[in-house]
């Protein structure tokens, strides 16, 4: 049986989705001592177009780094909704930030979560991709919640502990929440 | 001990030059190779190197040349735009024989083209940028992991033969992140240039006799001149016909002749395989999940991943061409390898390509479909 998870994290220039696919990787290679890749996309402009990050996992190696076959797609902004919409297997999650993105009837599985608002509730928004991290890893085993947060806590080792702790406890409700999805 | 990390290709290359020894890196950063300069800034005064942000690409491949002739070990890093201001230089380094190492990240083109997005477009650029006859080693990586223990090689390669060495990248694998093991240097073989040992006065800085001759740094008592103009082996001006013709065959011998040397190769189900894609950098990543999936199906597929692209891996395509039934090879350009397959093709056995140019990397599908339009 393959052991291969693949995640499409995507939303806008300026969300921080490769930062997110980047850290769920990171912790999959450094922490959980499996193989991971991480394939970015994204436009010239620094913010605003489309961008995403294809994060695979898996304990063979890895060829191809495109997801072509996800496991999970989250979607924190309309163009990455019009993506991706309509365009998976009606059991594959399609997460979408509600806050940003107006669904449309497409007959899969699609999950609204308010992910700019629970970002503004913890104190900052600029925690919405560390939430998004949180959501893929209790939504799919493919990264242990104590991997991730190391990985947090080395990103944000210059920022100092309080930067640490906000992060580390964005990451905690967004693993409440996809677990709570996942039932 | 090698230290296991999570990287990208572009980061990873800095830190295989740094292991390889270089101390200098002038350039004039350009996506999709940004982060090579930007490492390199960082990483290269931590170990008594200099980074100098250049004015532009055509100074800082002049800077690399300075810095190589003083005995440094020097690179740079652009991508196609950047190779084409530094064409009529890298000419230069070829003529004076000048170790040198030319990172390409290969992005769309022509011209500015695309920045972000991926393409190979440069294969015969890196062949033929600079003009008249001439070798050059063109190296390619397919895994992070390649990206710095190729990157290696290359410098070897550029101090063994005393030439440039291209090492083109694509954005695919630039911009890739997974893991790597920074290799410690007891895991590594580094070459140095050979040094003159002779009276400063007998020293002949191009003399072909022995092979390579050795090279001074500018600085010692070792006296010598490099300029892009035919040159005698003292490095004097000369304009005699037979010095010409004995100049060039130099530069194209020291490299062709080597080429079993030079020419690095991975085989993947190759021992059964009559069915073969013939592939290289980002590439070869969509031909090995192509492969994967084939032989789940049964069928007898395999993959030759070219690593150097020039000198042409002559007895290695050779050995596939001999065998296989038919060849399929993908390129995220209309075609610029797949002539030289063609062209080593005995039994005119089909040789079909996969090509895109729409920025999007090839999928392993559009493999799968050649390769069954080829069984056919």
């Amino acid at each position: 049986m393959s052991t291969e998870k693949q995640i499409i994290i995507s939303g806008v220039g300026g969300q921080g989705m490769i930062l997110c696919g980047t850290l769920i990787a990171q912790a999959a290679v450094l922490h959980d001592g499996r193989r991971a890749t991480l394939s970015s996309e994204y436009g010239v402009e620094t913010r605003g177009t489309f961008a995403k990050s294809d994060v695979i996992i898996s304990d063979e190696e890895i060829y191809f780094p495109d997801a072509t076959e996800p496991d999970l797609v989250l979607c924190l902004a309309q163009p990455a909704y019009e993506r991706y919409a309509g365009t998976l297997p009606p059991d594959v999650p399609l997460v979408y930030n509600t806050d940003e993105v107006t669904p449309r009837e497409t007959g899969g599985r699609q999950l609204g979560v308010a992910i700019d608002h629970l970002a503004r509730q913890l104190g900052n928004p600029a925690t919405a991709n560390i939430i998004t991290m949180g959501i893929a890893a209790g939504l799919l085993d493919a990264v242990t919640p104590e991997g991730a947060k190391a990985a947090i806590a080395g990103f944000f080792s210059k920022k100092g502990e309080k930067v640490i702790a906000l992060n580390q406890k964005a990451f905690e409700e967004g693993l409440k929440i996809g677990r709570e999805l996942k039932k | 001990m090698g230290e296991l990390r999570f990287m990208q290709g572009n980061e990873a290359m800095t830190e295989g030059a740094i292991a390889a020894g270089a101390r200098f890196y002038a350039g004039y950063p350009i996506t999709p190779s940004s982060e090579v300069a930007e490492t390199s800034a960082i990483r290269l005064p931590q170990v008594g190197g200099l980074y100098v942000q250049m004015e532009d690409e055509i100074g800082s491949i002049a800077a690399l040349i300075g810095a190589s002739c003083a005995g440094k070990k020097a690179y740079s890093a652009t991508s196609g735009p950047g190779i084409s201001l530094m064409a009529e230089n890298l000419g230069v380094a070829v003529m004076g024989e000048i170790p040198i190492v030319l990172i390409d990240v290969q992005r769309s083109g022509p011209s500015t083209g695309l920045a972000t997005k991926p393409a190979q477009g440069d294969v015969m650029q890196a062949r033929w940028g600079t003009h008249g006859d001439h070798g050059i080693i063109t190296l390619t990586p397919s895994t992070v992991q390649e990206c710095f223990d190729l990157m290696v090689t290359a410098f070897n390669y550029a101090e063994r033969y005393r030439t440039p060495v291209i090492f083109l990248a694509d954005e695919i694998i630039g911009h890739l992140k997974e893991q790597v093991i920074l290799r410690s240097p007891e895991e590594i073989t580094v070459e140095n240039r050979k040094t003159p040992t002779c009276d400063p006065k007998d020293y002949r800085p191009y003399a072909y006799d022995g092979g390579i001759a050795p090279l001074a740094a500018y600085g010692s008592e070792y006296v010598f001149k490099v300029n892009g103009s035919m040159h005698d082996e003292m490095g004097r001006p000369c304009s005699k016909a037979d010095n010409a013709d004995r100049v060039i065959r130099h530069l194209t011998d020291k490299i062709e002749a080597h080429r079993d040397e030079i020419a690095l190769v991975k085989e993947y189900e190759m021992e059964d395989a009559e069915y073969v894609i013939i592939a290289y950098g980002g590439v070869a990543r969509s031909a090995l999940s192509a492969m994967k999936k084939a032989r789940s199906q049964g069928k007898k597929v395999g993959v030759l991943r070219l690593i150097t692209l020039w000198p042409v891996p002559e007895r290695q395509i050779a050995a596939v061409m001999a065998k296989a039934k038919a060849v399929v090879v993908p390129e995220m350009n209309l075609g610029q390898y797949i002539g030289e397959i063609k062209m080593r093709n005995p039994r005119g056995i089909p040789v079909a390509g996969v090509n895109r140019v729409d920025s999007y990397p090839i999928q392993p599908a559009e493999i799968l479909a050649k390769l069954e339009e080829v069984a056919d």
